[in-house]
C-alpha cells in the first residue's frame, strides 16, 4: 500500500509537471497543433507503464485528466478526457502483447547502462505499437463520443507526436539520471 | 530462378482467387459493401505469402493487388489504389522486419502443427502490426491524392477488416491443410521441434 502510494505520487507529479510543460508550448506556437508532433507526456505513460506496471495508472490517468481538464476546459470536444483514458489502455496493451512475446527478455532495460537498441528494444516497441494502437482508438473513441469527423492526417499527426514525444522524454530521462550518476548524487547497487 | 518463377506464379493464384471470392460476396450488396472490409481476406494472403516466401512473394502480390480491384469491380475503388497497395505491401514488411530484428519469436511454424500460440506468435504479431500501420498510412496516401477526407472510423474499419481477414484466411488454410493430412494426400516430415 506504501508502495502504491510513493508510486502514484511520485508518477503524478512527474507526468503532471510533463503535461503542463508541453501544454505550455503547445499555447505558446503560432499553430497549436505543431505542438503535437511531440506529445510529451506519452513518454510518461510508456515509461511509468513499463518500470511500476498497473501500480503507475491511477497516477497517469489522473495526472492527465487533471492537466487536460486545466490547459484545455475550453476545448469543444465535450468526451476530451476519454482521449487520456484510450491513450493509456493503448500503452497496456501494447506492453502486455509484448510481454506475453517474451521479446527481448534478456535485454537489461536500466537507465545506467549505455543506451543502445538491444536494451531497449522492448521499450522502443511499446512506442511504436501503443502509438499505432493510440492513434486509431483514441481518435476513433473522440470521433464517436463527440459526433464529429477526425481525418487520416490527424490520426497520422498523433502516431508521429506520440513517437517523438516518448522518444524525447525517454532522452531526456536517461540524460538526468546520467548526469546524477556522474555527479554521484546516488549509488548503483548491483 | 525456377523456385523464383514457382513462388510467383503459386502466389499470384492464390491471391487472385482469394481477391475473387471476397470481392464476390462483398459486392453483392453494393450499398453495405463497405461491410465485406470488416473481413478483407487478401490481407492474409499478404502476411502469409510474405512470411513463407519473403522478398520473392513481393512481385506476385503486387501485380495481384493491381489486378485484382482493376478486373473484379474496379468501380468500386478509389483512384491511385495502385499506389496505396504498395503502402498496404510495405506495412507486411515492416512488421516482419521490426519483428525479426526484436527476436520476437522464431519462425518455425507450420500450417499442420497442432495450433498453439507458441507457433502463431510471429504470424499474430505480424497480423496486428502491419494491420496498424496499413490502416493508418494507406488511407492517408488514398485521401492525399485523390484529395478526399478520410475519418477516423474508415481506419479503424481498416485495421479490424484487416485482422478478422487474415484470421479468417489462416484458420481456413490450416483447416483445409491439416484435412489433406488426415486423409494422406501428401506425406509431411514432422520434425519434433
Amino acid at each position: 500500500m506504501k508502495n502504491l502510494f510513493q508510486i502514484s505520487l511520485a508518477v503524478f507529479i512527474i507526468t503532471f509537471l510533463v503535461c503542463s510543460f508541453w501544454a505550455s508550448m503547445i499555447q505558446g506556437s503560432h499553430t497549436s497543433w505543431t505542438g503535437s508532433l511531440a506529445y510529451l507526456p506519452h513518454g510518461c505513460k510508456v515509461i511509468f507503464f513499463c518500470f511500476f506496471g498497473y501500480r503507475a495508472l491511477p497516477g497517469l490517468l489522473l495526472a492527465e485528466a487533471i492537466c487536460h481538464y486545466m490547459e484545455f476546459h475550453n476545448n469543444s470536444l465535450t468526451f476530451f478526457y476519454l482521449a487520456s483514458f484510450t491513450s493509456l489502455t493503448s500503452v497496456v496493451v501494447a506492453t502486455e502483447i509484448l510481454r506475453w512475446s517474451k521479446v527481448s527478455m534478456n535485454s537489461n532495460i536500466n537507465f545506467y547502462t549505455k543506451p543502445s537498441l538491444v536494451n531497449y528494444k522492448f521499450i522502443l516497441l511499446v512506442i511504436v505499437l501503443s502509438a499505432l494502437l493510440s492513434s486509431i482508438f483514441t481518435n476513433v473513441t473522440l470521433a464517436a463520443f463527440n459526433d464529429v469527423a477526425i481525418n487520416v492526417p490527424v490520426i497520422v499527426r498523433f502516431f508521429i507526436g506520440d513517437i517523438i514525444g516518448a522518444l524525447l522524454f525517454l532522452f531526456a530521462v536517461i540524460l538526468i539520471f546520467r548526469m546524477l550518476l556522474i555527479q554521484k548524487y546516488f549509488e548503483i547497487i548491483k | 530462378m525456377k523456385y523464383f518463377i514457382q513462388v510467383t506464379l503459386t502466389t499470384y493464384v492464390a491471391s487472385m482467387l482469394v481477391y475473387a471470392l471476397w470481392s464476390y460476396i462483398t459486392f453483392q450488396t453494393l450499398d453495405k459493401g463497405w461491410v465485406g472490409s470488416l473481413v478483407y481476406l487478401p490481407h492474409g494472403c499478404r502476411v502469409l505469402f510474405y512470411c513463407f516466401f519473403g522478398y520473392r512473394a513481393l512481385p506476385a502480390l503486387y501485380l495481384a493487388e493491381i489486378t485484382g480491384p482493376t478486373l473484379v469491380w474496379g468501380d468500386q475503388y478509389l483512384a491511385y489504389w495502385g499506389f496505396a497497395s504498395i503502402c498496404s505491401l510495405f506495412s507486411v514488411v515492416i512488421a516482419v522486419e521490426l519483428l525479426k530484428w526484436s527476436s520476437v519469436s522464431t519462425f518455425t511454424y507450420s500450417l499442420l502443427k497442432k495450433i498453439n500460440f507458441a507457433n502463431y506468435k510471429f504470424l499474430i504479431f505480424v497480423i496486428i502490426i502491419s494491420a496498424l500501420i496499413n490502416s493508418i498510412f494507406t488511407n492517408l496516401i488514398l485521401g492525399f491524392l485523390n484529395n478526399v477526407d478520410i475519418n477516423a472510423k474508415v481506419v479503424a474499419r481498416f485495421f479490424a477488416g484487416d485482422v478478422l481477414g487474415s484470421l479468417v484466411f489462416i484458420t481456413w488454410l490450416m483447416i483445409m491443410f491439416n484435412m489433406m493430412r488426415d486423409r494422406e494426400l501428401y506425406p509431411v516430415h514432422d520434425d519434433k521441434t
